[in-house]
């Protein structure tokens, strides 16, 4: 694949977004750089936007207007097969984790490798999916149910689905949440421990401090429908802005 | 958003329209099937229909060729039909073809049946009027008693023409007016036999009277009952017709005797013999005359067991009983 | 008095907003299933064909259907037997009895009463399936992963539903055929073989063809309002439940409405 890191300077490129849900105008000028390696965490109030933002990243929602450059394509102008093509560089892992219902962790795993056999040219399936599940530390469970796992698990099986692709941009959304404050801070670690081995970037979209402290090198406050600030997160914890100041107390 | 909802509703609203002029020519094109077919009307009068509507089937030895397009009052017992039918099978319908109304099986719809006509006949035209069959229904009593009927009046002809042949003296049979006796005896017969002849006659009329009023359904068990003056009249008619029977039995009786005598006599028999047709004649009128009785006999068993007079013969015999008693 | 009068009139007016409303939604409705079809119809003919999925959709609607159907075909033939017995035999016409019967369940009663029991659990199931998966971001999951949703979850049920709703009207008709001759060899002492027999000849290839032709749509119907519904079901949970509701009203409705459809059709080719 061409998608080579040197090729580009950022792996996502954001410029000016707009998207609007009829008279509701959820994004209204977003900005965005996201460095190879680097995780950037997403933090805004419920309804913001964030979820659209990220979904507009993977071309699942189309954009009314602005730049939208992910892994050196341009999203908005990709045709379907391009697109699909971009998307196998990129994992999404989803709030509720989206696992099939109707299939078992194995077959889970196994679905996206489906489209993309050139992808894992000289693998095998089978080995594919035992790593991908040796990395989130759920090896036996291959051949439950979703419906037999606990939430914590489902968000690693999910994890494993995301990772198994081995993906250059990473982007979960909430991954945190509906989680126990312990098993958070292991989902936390867990995205941490993944971006260091598979040497991807991530953006992170969560209300979740913890989360974000532990996942993000970057914070990134999303408000009104415009990156709001940007910074470290120690940085914009030290904040007195009143909207910053309202996220972390 | 607001203009692709509203191409939305264009879209469906015009599904919705075309699966509806969809469905109403379907329906036409399924009901008007000789719309796209060449056609001729042709018309038939009947003086009863039978419940035949517009739109049952019409039939050519027994092929569906088309349809009724309607059934009209000419007058009050002028009803016209007019048949739909196919141009196709034109050519096969003769001027001289004979429609009559049938149904269709047992429980089945009515339909006009068409009967082909005769070869050298043209065929018909567009407009014609073919000729038209009604089934006479009678009563099984009335059959019996017409072909009663017919049979005595087979019998009288065939006595007509003996008498015919002895009057004028034909070879051998002036023989026969030698023998007075003989001659008083047929004289006896054939008078008592035409009395028998008129007797019945008079009654079928009287029995068809009847029968016709109760075929117009007064209600028969209200008209047994309410009119007494028919129950009379039913009751003698009944009385006649069996006095009648019992004349005729009298007659053929009468007529044995006489064969039973020339049998005897042999001058008489050869003298008879010689002359075949008159033996064969002789012959037939008895076997006729025989057979007549014994229909009228079982003329008046079917009436004993026919509900509406069934009252009637239990009184006689009732009568009958106590009149023996005394 | 003529504060009473406006209210009415607003009343009215508003009355008639609703009307007008709900119009308009009945059209956007069928305009939106009629996308949804089209698209099936521009979708269903290019790779890649999810073969392996459309086998387990097949074999899952005529598995979990099968029971079902041939139940309610069994009980219909027998009941349609021995309600119509009394009457054929007044008429001394019991032998006709494998003819009605078989005429009644072949053209009619076995195809709209396999699609109704199809619509009410096939239709539901494919509905809320695919509205909880849409519900839980499964769909999109879907489409990130390269698979298109639309091909993996639509156009397999949809076919399978129009290719094995046909199959299961054949097999209640046979069920539904064999519950009467049942009742017949009890009741009138007509053996098997002369029932069938029986049936065969007074059916034609002209009953059998309209009537699997009509089962085709049927499935049609079945399968696209159910993925209709499921695949643009609203969000929440309590939207599945709806959605599944909602699905089997339509489909059930769209059944009649394509028997009634079907059999004007069939009627000018009969007559033919």
């Amino acid at each position: 694949m061409n998608s080579d890191p040197q090729t580009y300077s950022s792996v996502v490129s954001i410029r000016n977004l707009h998207k609007s849900f009829g008279s509701n105008h959820v994004l209204r000028g977003f900005h965005l750089d996201v460095a190879a390696g680097e995780n950037v965490a997403v933090m805004g109030k419920s309804g913001s936007g964030k979820s659209v933002l990220i979904k507009c990243i993977i071309g699942l929602e189309p954009i009314d207007e602005g730049q939208l450059i992910v892994l050196g394509k341009d999203v908005p102008k990709l045709s379907v097969r391009e697109l699909d093509e971009l998307r196998a560089d990129v994992g999404f892992q989803f709030q509720g984790s989206a696992l099939y219902d109707s299939m078992t962790v194995r077959e889970n795993l196994e679905f996206p490798l489906r489209r993309h056999l050139e992808k894992i040219k000289g693998y095998r399936a089978e080995d594919l999916v035992k790593e991908a599940l040796e990395n989130v530390g759920l090896l036996n469970a291959i051949d439950l149910l979703p419906s037999e796992l606990s939430g914590g698990m489902k968000k690693r099986i999910a994890l494993a689905r995301t990772i198994i692709m081995r993906p250059k941009l990473i982007l979960y959304d909430e991954p945190t949440s509906g989680l126990d404050p312990i098993t958070a801070r292991e989902i936390s670690r867990l995205i941490v421990d993944i971006q260091k081995q598979y040497q991807a970037a991530s953006v992170v979209i969560t209300h979740d401090l913890a989360c974000a402290r532990i996942t993000g090198n970057r914070l990134v406050i999303l408000s009104d429908g415009k990156n709001y600030i940007e910074g470290k997160y120690e940085e914009v914890e030290r904040m007195t802005d009143p909207v910053v100041h309202s996220f972390f107390t | 958003m607001e203009k692709s909802t509203q191409r939305t509703a264009r879209l469906g609203f015009l599904v919705i329209l075309g699966a509806l002029i969809f469905t109403v020519t379907a329906y036409l094109i399924g009901q008007k099937q000789d719309m796209f077919r060449q056609t001729f009307v042709i018309s038939v009068v009947f003086n009863n229909v039978n419940g035949l509507q517009p739109g049952n089937n019409v039939r050519f030895s027994g092929i569906n060729v088309g349809t009724v397009l309607s059934v009209e009052i000419k007058s009050d017992s002028v009803i016209e039909v007019m048949m739909r039918v196919r141009e196709s099978v034109r050519p096969f319908i003769k001027k001289d073809a004979v429609a009559s109304i049938g149904s269709d099986g047992l429980m089945g719809n009515m339909l006009v049946n068409i009967s082909p006509g005769s070869a050298t006949v043209p065929p018909v035209e567009n407009k014609d009027r073919l000729r038209s069959f009604s089934r006479i229904k009678t009563d099984d009593i009335l059959k019996t008693l017409n072909m009663t009927n017919e049979n005595a009046a087979m019998l009288t002809s065939n006595l007509l023409e003996v008498t015919q042949q002895i009057k004028h003296g034909h070879g051998t049979l002036t023989y026969l007016l030698y023998d007075s006796t003989m001659r008083q005896d047929l004289t006896r017969s054939i008078r008592s036999l035409r009395q028998a002849m008129d007797q019945t006659n008079h009654l079928l009329a009287e029995a068809n009277g009847i029968v016709e009023q109760v075929e117009k359904g007064k209600g028969v068990v209200g008209w047994l009952l309410t009119d007494t003056t028919t129950a009379v009249h039913v009751k003698t008619t009944l009385a006649n017709l069996d006095k009648t029977s019992a004349r005729i039995t009298l007659a053929s009786d009468s007529l044995q005797e006489f064969v039973s005598r020339l049998n005897h006599d042999p001058g008489l028999l050869n003298a008879l013999l010689r002359d075949t047709t008159m033996r064969t004649d002789f012959q037939e009128t008895l076997r006729n005359l025989n057979e007549s009785s014994v229909k009228l006999n079982e003329n008046m068993e079917a009436m004993r067991s026919h509900v509406l007079f069934r009252g009637y013969f239990k009184d006689k015999e009732k009568k009958a009983k106590t009149g023996q008693k005394p | 008095m003529l504060r009473h009068a406006a209210t009415s009139t607003l009343l009215l007016f508003k009355n008639r907003l609703v009307v007008l409303r709900l119009l308009r939604q009945f059209f956007v409705t069928t305009g939106q299933i009629s996308q949804f079809a089209a698209r099936y119809w521009r979708e269903v003919w290019f790779p890649p064909y999810e073969f392996q999925e459309l086998l387990k959709q097949c074999f899952l609607i005529g598995n979990k259907s099968m029971a079902l159907v041939g139940t309610t075909g069994f009980i219909m033939g027998i009941v349609l037997t021995l309600q119509t017995r009394p009457t054929l035999i007044e008429f001394g016409a019991q032998s006709w009895m494998p003819a009605m019967v078989g005429i009644a369940i072949v053209r009619e009663i076995g195809p709209v009463l396999t699609a109704l029991i199809c619509a009410g659990k096939v239709g539901s199931g494919i509905g809320a399936e695919l509205a909880s998966m849409k519900v839980t971001e499964q769909i999109d999951a879907m489409e990130v992963s390269g698979t298109n949703p639309f091909k993996y979850l639509v156009i397999t049920r949809v076919t399978a539903t129009t290719i094995m709703i046909p199959v299961l009207v054949i097999m209640s008709d046979l069920i539904s055929l064999g519950g009467s001759a049942i009742v017949e060899n009890l009741k009138g002492g007509v053996s098997f073989t002369l029932y069938f027999s029986k049936v065969l000849e007074f059916l034609q290839f002209g009953d059998l063809l309209p009537s699997i032709i009509k089962s085709f749509f049927f499935g049609f119907a079945i399968g696209i309002i159910g993925c209709y519904k499921g695949y643009t079901s609203s969000r929440g949970t309590e939207g599945v439940g709806r959605t599944a509701n909602e699905a089997v009203v339509i489909a059930s409705l769209l059944v009649f409405v394509l028997d009634f459809i079907a059999v004007l059709v069939t009627d000018i080719f009969y007559e033919l």
